[in-house]
Order: structure tokens, then C-alpha cells, then sequence
């Protein structure tokens, strides 16, 4: 069945659409990541305009982030003050990032931006997750490294506007959570996505956040930052199409109570492990568009 | 409708020989086209009347669109576009309906270039003055050739239909994804390679119903869309929660 996109003015399969929200669901549902980084690559591949998938990205995180962060914050862990501060980098970085998509669009790189930050991201996460959880696989120990976090370093110390995060226990230069807020709001509007695999680690590295705290707080300033990166899409650029995001979230919700189900069964290591390899293989799904000659050179944009 | 539309023509029909100025009539079967949620691609179909034997050449056209054609080449080791010619007042759609075969055609070349017959007969206005003809003529060659794989552009002409002597129909088939917008059609009545009539008419391809609200909200209203769309994130987000408990 086809179904006509209003906004992207196209017609696509219905059941792909679907089925792309079902396995982004259940990659939510078992692993506990937005699925992002697996909905817009897939999006592309389809021939959805990248503006369209990142635009419409931004609509459908919304809706993962909320379903995650209530189950959170029921069990209290939600860091509701350093989630407010890291937003406002968030909005700051969403702003930036709408610039610089349009830009890269009017010079017609914006694909293999794409490409390559996807590859970038994807690559280094997959190889560190796949070289952890194989090791947490084999020695069957719990591995705790006491690291100590950026934000307690000299230099970041000596940063101006400490605040008092009472919550996370920390005490902090407001520009630190404003910095990786920065970074998260910049991917939302860029490359569609929350970021979690990214933001959760820097969160627990830089911020020195305790790691109960970090999924959810996580959670809690991407709803916020997609929110506004979804308003600037639709008015900077036009491109959130809500037929094809209500679509993906029916699909994502069916998908997400599977792999719920699914994931007390599974150990947390393997689960790992098998996480690594699609986002490795969503990698070089990825760098096979950037390296290998494509049958087509020529392309049509319409303006 | 086939009632109506047999009884128009025969009224049409009628009045034909008296209009003598008028020797080439057509008609569309439906003035607009729907795109609604289900829209998978339709048909244009065509009536005309004519009083003489001539030829005709009947030509679809959609709404006219900036182009770019992006080439792709080699760059530390990655594929990225680096060549780009822009093409203004490109037709988003194009068909023909020829009752002459193309050798025929073939030997009237002032007549193809005027009325735009056949895609490589399409004004296409590159922008850029600085390249070299050869390159222009690649470009403009993908250019035409992605439009026919998308179904925009035919491959070969159309052929009109010949219901009763004097009495036409041309069928165009429109793809899935065709642009939106006021579509012409024009019709050139031909002897030895010159026009003696001509007739045209539009076409309104749309959305319509529920899909032509969002559309128009979106366009016109786009920061309260922005906000409506937040809002069905958030409740769809909050029922998949509530309904749909995890525990």
C-alpha cells in the first residue's frame, strides 16, 4: 500500500515506513536507545530528502524521549536541574545546527555530511561498545573503572558560573553542561538524532554525572531540544512531515513492547554485543555510499 | 459521468462546423487531479475534435521548476558532488501524444524546436555560462534521464486514439510522486510542418481533503504546525506509555 507524504509531496510503501518504526522500536525496547541513528539512515535509503528525515527525526524523538523519561522519572531518576541547564546549550546547538544544515544543503553536501558524521559516530561507538561488551562477555566480571570525570579536572574547574547540582551531587561550571548540551542540540537538528550513545557517555566522562542519573536525564533535555528543533525545522525549513512521523511512531510503538518483552530474557552483555554489530553494520552500510562508485553520478535537486 | 461527458462532445460535435475559426477543440475528462493519502499515480485522459485530417500534436507540461544537476566525483578517496549546472524554468513533468511517427517528425525540425516536441526538444536553460557546450549537453542529458526514470518524462511519444473520425482521445499517465502545481496542455494542429491551430488548457494537479490541510497549515501557519506536531509527539509519547505499560 502507498501512502502520500503531504509535506515531502511523495508517495511511499506503507509497510516499509511501518516496519522501519517496528524495528526502531524494538531496538528502543531491548537496548534502551532512541534508534535514531538506525530510523534516518534508513529514511535515506528509502529516498526520503535528507531535510525531510532529519526534520521529521526531530518529531518522532519527541515521542521516545517522553515514553523513556515517565518510567524514569517514576523510579526518580531525572535529574530535572542539570537537564534545564544542559537544554539551553541544547537550544544554542539546535540553532547552530539548523544554519549549518541549510548551508550544506544550498551547496549540495549535505549527504555526505551526512555520511560521514554518521560514519564517524557509528564507527568509534560500535568498535568501543563491540571491544567492551566482548571482554565483559568473556571474563564474566563486572569491570568498574573509577575514572575521573573532565569536569573535575584543574582547568574545567577554574571555569566561571559554578552552580550546585543537588541531585547528581556535583558541583560544576554551568558551561560544561551547557557544552554537551551544545553538542546533543546540534545532532538532533543536523542528523536526526538524540544522540543517546553519545550524550550518555559524555554525560558519565565530562559531567561526572552518577550513571542512574544519566538515561534519564538524557531523556529528559532531548524531548526539550528535538521540540525546538522540530519548531525550527517547520518554520526555517518546512520539512516536518507529520503523516510520516505519526507512521513511524505507530510502528515504533508496537516494536518497543516487543522488545521490552524480549529484553528480560537476554543478559545485558550479549545484548551489548549484538547492539555493537548493527551499528557497525549501519556503518558500513553508510561508508559503502561514500566509497564505493555509485552507479548514478548525476543527481536532481529541486529548489 | 461517461453519459455526460458522450452527450457534451456530441453537443461539442455539432457546434464544431459551425465555428469555423475553431477547428481544434479539446477537452480534459476531469479538469483537476486529487492527490489524496492513497494517490498512487493516475491518468490524464484527453478528448479532442478537429474538422480537418491534419496532424496533431498534444503536449502535457507541469508546472516549471529551478533544477540543479549535481555531478559526483572522486574526493580523498570518498564520492561527494563537486560539479553542479542549474537549470531555470525546467518543466516538473512533460508528455506528448504525436499522430506522425517519428521519421515523419523528423523533417520538420523549426516545428519541434517551436512547439517543444520530445524531450530533447525541451527549452532547458542552463544557468551557468561558464561551462563548455559538452558538458552542458552531459548534464542536461542526466537530467532528462532521471526525470524519465521517475516517470516525469516519456520515453517515446504518445499516440492519440482515433474514436470516430474527426474525434480523439489521449491518455497520460501521471507517477505517484508528480509535482503538484497548474499543468498545461496544448494541442497544434499540423500541416507540412506548420501550425494552424491551436488550443490549450489546465490542469490542476493538488492535494486535496486531509492531506491538503496539512499541507496548507504547514505552509501557512508553519510555527503553530511545528507546535501541533510537538503536541502529537508528546501525546502518542505519553499514551505508549500509559497504555502500554513496560512492567
Amino acid at each position: 500500500m502507498q501512502i502520500y507524504l503531504p509535506i515531502a509531496e511523495m508517495s511511499v510503501p506503507a509497510e516499509s515506513l511501518l516496519f522501519l518504526g517496528v524495528a526502531v522500536g524494538f531496538l528502543s525496547g531491548v537496548f534502551g536507545v532512541g534508534g535514531g541513528f538506525l530510523a534516518t539512515p534508513f529514511l535515506l535509503f528509502m529516498g526520503i530528502p535528507p531535510a525531510i528525515a532529519v526534520g521529521t527525526q526531530a518529531n518522532q524523538l519527541i515521542a521516545t524521549s517522553v515514553t523513556g523519561v515517565l518510567g524514569h522519572w517514576r523510579r526518580g531518576n531525572v535529574d530535572f536541574h542539570l537537564g534545564g541547564v544542559m537544554t539551553i546549550g541544547g537550544m544554542v546547538g539546535a540553532t547552530l545546527g539548523i544554519f549549518v544544515f541549510r548551508m550544506l544543503q544550498h551547496f549540495g553536501h549535505i549527504d555526505i555530511f551526512i555520511g560521514i558524521s554518521y560514519v564517524l559516530l557509528l564507527g568509534t561507538i560500535g568498535l568501543m561498545m563491540l571491544f567492551e561488551s566482548v571482554q565483559a562477555v568473556m571474563s564474566r566480571s563486572k569491570v568498574t573503572e573509577d575514572v575521573q570525570a573532565f569536569s573535575q579536572k584543574e582547568f574545567f574547574r577554574n571555569l566561571p558560573y559554578k552552580i550546585r547540582f543537588g541531585k547528581s551531587r556535583l558541583y560544576m561550571s554551568a558551561l560544561l553542561p551547557i557544552g554537551v548540551g551544545i553538542l546533543g542540540g546540534f545532532m538532533v537538528s543536523v542528523l536526526g538524532i538524540g544522540g543517546g550513545f553519545v550524550m550518555v557517555p559524555a554525560m558519565i566522562y565530562i559531567l561526572g554525572m552518577p550513571s542512574l542519573l544519566v538515561p534519564g536525564t538524557s531523556l529528559y533535555q532531548i524531548i526539550f531540544i528535538s521540540a525546538f528543533s522540530c519548531i525550527l525545522h517547520a518554520v526555517a525549513n518546512g520539512t516536518v512531515d507529520v503523516i510520516l512521523a505519526l507512521v513511524m511512531i505507530s510502528g515504533g510503538v508496537v516494536g518497543a513492547q516487543v522488545g521490552v518483552r524480549l529484553a528480560k530474557r537476554i543478559k545485558g552483555a550479549p545484548a551489548r554485543v549484538a547492539l555493537a554489530l548493527i551499528i557497525i553494520g549501519v556503518c558500513i552500510r553508510m561508508m559503502a555510499q561514500l566509497f564505493i562508485q555509485p552507479g548514478e553520478l548525476y543527481s536532481l535537486d529541486m529548489r | 459521468m461517461k453519459t455526460f461527458l458522450i452527450l457534451s462532445f456530441s453537443v461539442l460535435l455539432c457546434f464544431a462546423p459551425i465555428a469555423k475559426a475553431d477547428v481544434l477543440r479539446l477537452e480534459l475528462a476531469e479538469g483537476r487531479v486529487d492527490i489524496t493519502t492513497g494517490f498512487n499515480g493516475t491518468n490524464v485522459v484527453l478528448f479532442g475534435t478537429m474538422d480537418t485530417d491534419a496532424d496533431i500534436v498534444i503536449t502535457l507540461k507541469g508546472p516549471e521548476r529551478t533544477l540543479i544537476v549535481r555531478k559526483k566525483d572522486k574526493f580523498l578517496g570518498t564520492w561527494m558532488n563537486r560539479d553542479s549546472i542549474e537549470f531555470r524554468r525546467v518543466p516538473s513533468y512533460y508528455d506528448y501524444a504525436v499522430t506522425m511517427d517519428a521519421e515523419e517528425l523528423a523533417k520538420y525540425p523549426a516545428l519541434l524546436e517551436e512547439g517543444q516536441i520530445g524531450v530533447d526538444h525541451l527549452g532547458l536553460y542552463p544557468e551557468d555560462e561558464d561551462e563548455s557546450e559538452q558538458t552542458i549537453d552531459l548534464f542536461r542529458d542526466s537530467l532528462i534521464g532521471q526525470m524519465q526514470r521517475k516517470g516525469f518524462y516519456p520515453i517515446k511519444a504518445n499516440t492519440l486514439q482515433n474514436l470516430s473520425p474527426g474525434f480523439f482521445k489521449v491518455t497520460f499517465e501521471l507517477p505517484p510522486g508528480v509535482p503538484t502545481g497548474i499543468y498545461t496542455v496544448e494541442g497544434l494542429l499540423v500541416e507540412d510542418g506548420k501550425v494552424t491551430a491551436r488550443e490549450s488548457k489546465t490542469l490542476q494537479v493538488g492535494q486535496v481533503g486531509f492531506n491538503a490541510r496539512v499541507y496548507t497549515f504547514a505552509d501557512e501557519h508553519s510555527f503553530f504546525y511545528g507546535i501541533f506536531a510537538i503536541l502529537i509527539a508528546l501525546i502518542s509519547g505519553w499514551s505508549a506509555f500509559t497504555f502500554l505499560r513496560r512492567d
